[in-house]
């Protein structure tokens, strides 16, 4: 079996910031939703600046959502999805669409809780989707995310101990990305493909000599 | 134990068939059990007689769309209402079980009409049964029989501190001896002296007692919560419940932003066709010879939702589905205490001084008696947002799931636990209470009755 590992973020230029600061417009007071918007909207500075490394980022981003209820958040991510399909659609679907003719397993990886990126990506035509979880506790959201988180799932040994139980190997495996943040997942496998590269993921690939994809 | 094999080639008699529950409970007899016959009790139509009046319900509602005509040979039609219940024309005795769902589900009935349709109907019904081939009687009754309080209350026949037949002629008597207006007051108060929510409750409570404990009858209580929008069948939200959900969420949806209720109330709501479903089970269980048992068809036990959530998935539903304003408050709940009573106190305020405020007064006359309705609804809810938080055990309906057929299980099954409540609000809820209670309900098909038979015939083409 033949994978392709297509990270969603960069390619669809979606962030945790982007959606976490969407609900947080969702506080009941004029404090709440500050505090909320302030939590969303710093991680992603925070994160190209170097202060958090990308897991924290994301982690700061959600806690925006804390104390909301399971029901307040699913309804909105409904909303969410509606406002960000076309352009998740547009950036994508061709894609998963071309690598499933090659006979290609195709798996989305995000950052995003299921709860977002179930309704996104519904309908794209991918096998797989790894995606984070909130944690939830009597109906709330207590503002962390489930562990393990989907980053740890492309590092180390873990991707060949998952290409393994499917009976391949990272070798045989196509990834997508756009980050600096994703040089792991991209090194780990046989055929990376670096897509609308920023800066440093640009200049990695041109000293490791991975194809660039500069539209897509 | 299988609710087909049960029900087959058995004959119902059914009260209440043209109501909220009943419809739905006739269209899963029609659309499942063919080889079950029907006979209704119904009143003639302003316009129609009774056969005509049911064959065109049967014929033009969305509730028995996809049915075929033919299925019209299993209903016949008694024409009558419940007084008419003592002198049974001739066939009317030859059924199996009698379902009766039909009373007066008015939260404040007058004296008259709560002794008639609540006490002396279910007195009736009782006597007929007693006298069908089957001696079988499945009684629709209420949770909230159970009375003002918080506990947890057991599939078991109400302990009610008063004799009920002492009651049901102090009820008499106040039909007969007071004008309607003062009556439903007095029967109201009477009620909460009793321990009661109001008068329906109480009034089905006395009922419950006298049907149970008939000589020569095999009972079985049905006590449904508040039944509310459907989920699978007819169709999801079909709704008929006006009187509960129905007010809350109109005022919500135009701006009301704080319900009083506790946050952590529970408030116990089941839909409509897991209601029927329930009846299925227990009329089974009932012509499979079990009787004298009491069944709840309730979430509050297995699957509650608290008012704090409702209120939330009302502001949700109501902001997604753009009828609330993006920037409208939040809705919530806020307990109150006296501030409960400050629409009555202010009319009373307001109906002192208004003879004295010369051109205002007429004005101020009028907001009086606004403040008095608002009051008057508040009174009405109060039993059910601020001083009732029952715990109903629903176990019957579920062990009688658990043992039926696989096959019949998603059909016949009661899955109340296992209902999404944000699904349902989002689906079925609020979009049926929009299409169905908050404007005109949609039109029937312009169609032919379907031919039905008076009861008397019912037995020769069975």
């Amino acid at each position: 079996m033949t994978v392709s590992l297509i990270r969603v973020e960069g390619l669809c230029s979606l962030t945790a910031a982007h959606v976490a600061g969407t609900l947080a417009l969702q506080g009941r007071t004029l404090v709440d939703k500050s505090w909320r918007s302030a939590a969303a909207w710093s991680s992603l500075p925070l994160a190209l600046s170097g202060v958090l490394d990308d897991d924290d980022a994301t982690r700061l981003a959600w806690v925006s959502l804390r104390g909301l209820s399971e029901d307040r958040i699913a309804l909105l991510a409904d909303g969410v999805a509606e406002a960000h399909a076309d352009r998740v659609r547009a950036a994508l679907a061709e894609r998963i669409a071309a690598r499933r003719r090659l006979g290609d397993h195709v798996v989305l990886i995000t950052d995003l809780p299921g709860c977002f990126a179930e309704p996104l990506l519904d309908g794209l035509g991918a096998d797989e989707r790894w995606t984070n979880a909130l944690e939830v506790r009597s109906g709330r959201a207590t503002g962390a995310l489930e562990q393990p988180l989907v980053s740890s799932r492309l590092a180390g040994n873990a991707l060949r101990t998952w290409c393994e139980a499917r009976g391949t190997r990272p070798e045989h495996c196509t990834a997508f990305a756009a980050r600096s943040s994703d040089v792991a997942l991209l090194a780990s496998v046989g055929h990376p493909c670096a897509v609308r590269p920023d800066r440093a993921l640009a200049s990695h690939a041109r000293r490791l000599g991975w194809p660039v994809e500069v539209r897509g | 134990m299988s609710v087909r094999s049960a029900l087959a080639g058995r004959h119902l008699l059914i009260t209440g068939a043209t109501g909220f529950v009943g419809k739905v409970l006739l269209q899963r007899i029609l659309a499942e059990l063919p080889t079950t016959r029907v006979t209704v009790l119904v009143r003639p139509g302003p316009d129609d007689d009774a056969r005509t009046r049911m064959g065109r319900l049967l014929a033009c509602h969305p509730v028995f769309e996809g049915l075929d005509a033919a299925e019209g040979a299993r209903v016949a039609v008694w024409e009558g209402s419940l007084d008419d219940v003592a002198n049974p024309p001739d066939g009317a005795l030859d059924v199996d079980l009698v379902v009766h769902l039909a009373s007066r589900v008015d939260f404040e009935p007058t004296p008259a009409d709560g002794f008639t349709d609540n006490l002396e109907g279910a007195v009736g019904i009782a006597r007929l049964a007693a006298h069908t081939r089957g001696k079988r009687l499945v009684y629709v009754s209420t949770c909230y029989v159970a009375g003002l309080g918080s506990r947890v209350v057991p599939e078991l026949p109400a302990d009610l501190a008063f004799d009920p037949a002492e009651e049901r002629e102090r009820i008499r008597a106040l039909a007969v001896a007071v004008d309607p207006r003062t009556g439903r007051t007095l029967l109201s108060k009477r009620a909460h002296e009793l321990g009661f929510a109001n008068g329906y409750t109480l009034t089905k409570a006395i009922a419950e007692h006298t049907v149970r404990t008939w000589p020569g009858l095999a009972c079985t209580v049905v006590r449904p919560s508040i039944v509310e929008a459907a989920w699978d069948h007819p169709y999801r939200g079909f709704h008929e419940g006006f009187r509960t959900c129905a007010p809350l969420v109109g005022l919500a949806l135009r701006g009301l932003f704080s319900i009083p209720a506790h946050p952590e109330l529970v408030l116990d709501l089941v839909p409509v066709d897991q209601v029927a479903r329930g009846l299925l089970l227990a009329c089974a269980s009932a012509l499979s010879g079990d009787s004298g048992d009491v069944w709840q068809l309730a979430s509050s036990a297995s699957n509650p939702l608290t008012m704090d959530r409702l209120t939330e998935l009302v502001e949700l539903v109501g902001r997604t589905r753009g009828e609330l304003a993006p920037s409208s408050r939040w809705l919530g709940v806020s307990a109150v205490g006296g501030r409960l009573h400050a629409p009555g106190r202010l009319a009373a305020a307001l109906k002192t001084v208004a003879p004295v405020l010369g051109g205002w007064s007429r004005p101020a006359t009028h907001l009086a008696r606004d403040l008095e309705r608002v009051q008057r609804a508040a009174d009405l809810f109060a039993p059910f947002l601020l001083e009732t938080d029952h715990r109903f055990v629903a176990d019957r309906a579920a062990r009688a799931t658990a043992a039926l057929p696989d096959d019949e299980r998603d059909l016949f099954g009661f899955h109340v636990p296992d209902l999404d409540w944000r699904a349902w609000w989002t689906e079925a809820q609020i979009p049926g209470l929009q299409r169905h209670c908050f404007q005109a309900p949609p039109p029937l098909a312009d169609r032919d009755p379907w031919p039905l038979h008076t009861h008397s015939r019912l037995k020769e083409v069975g």
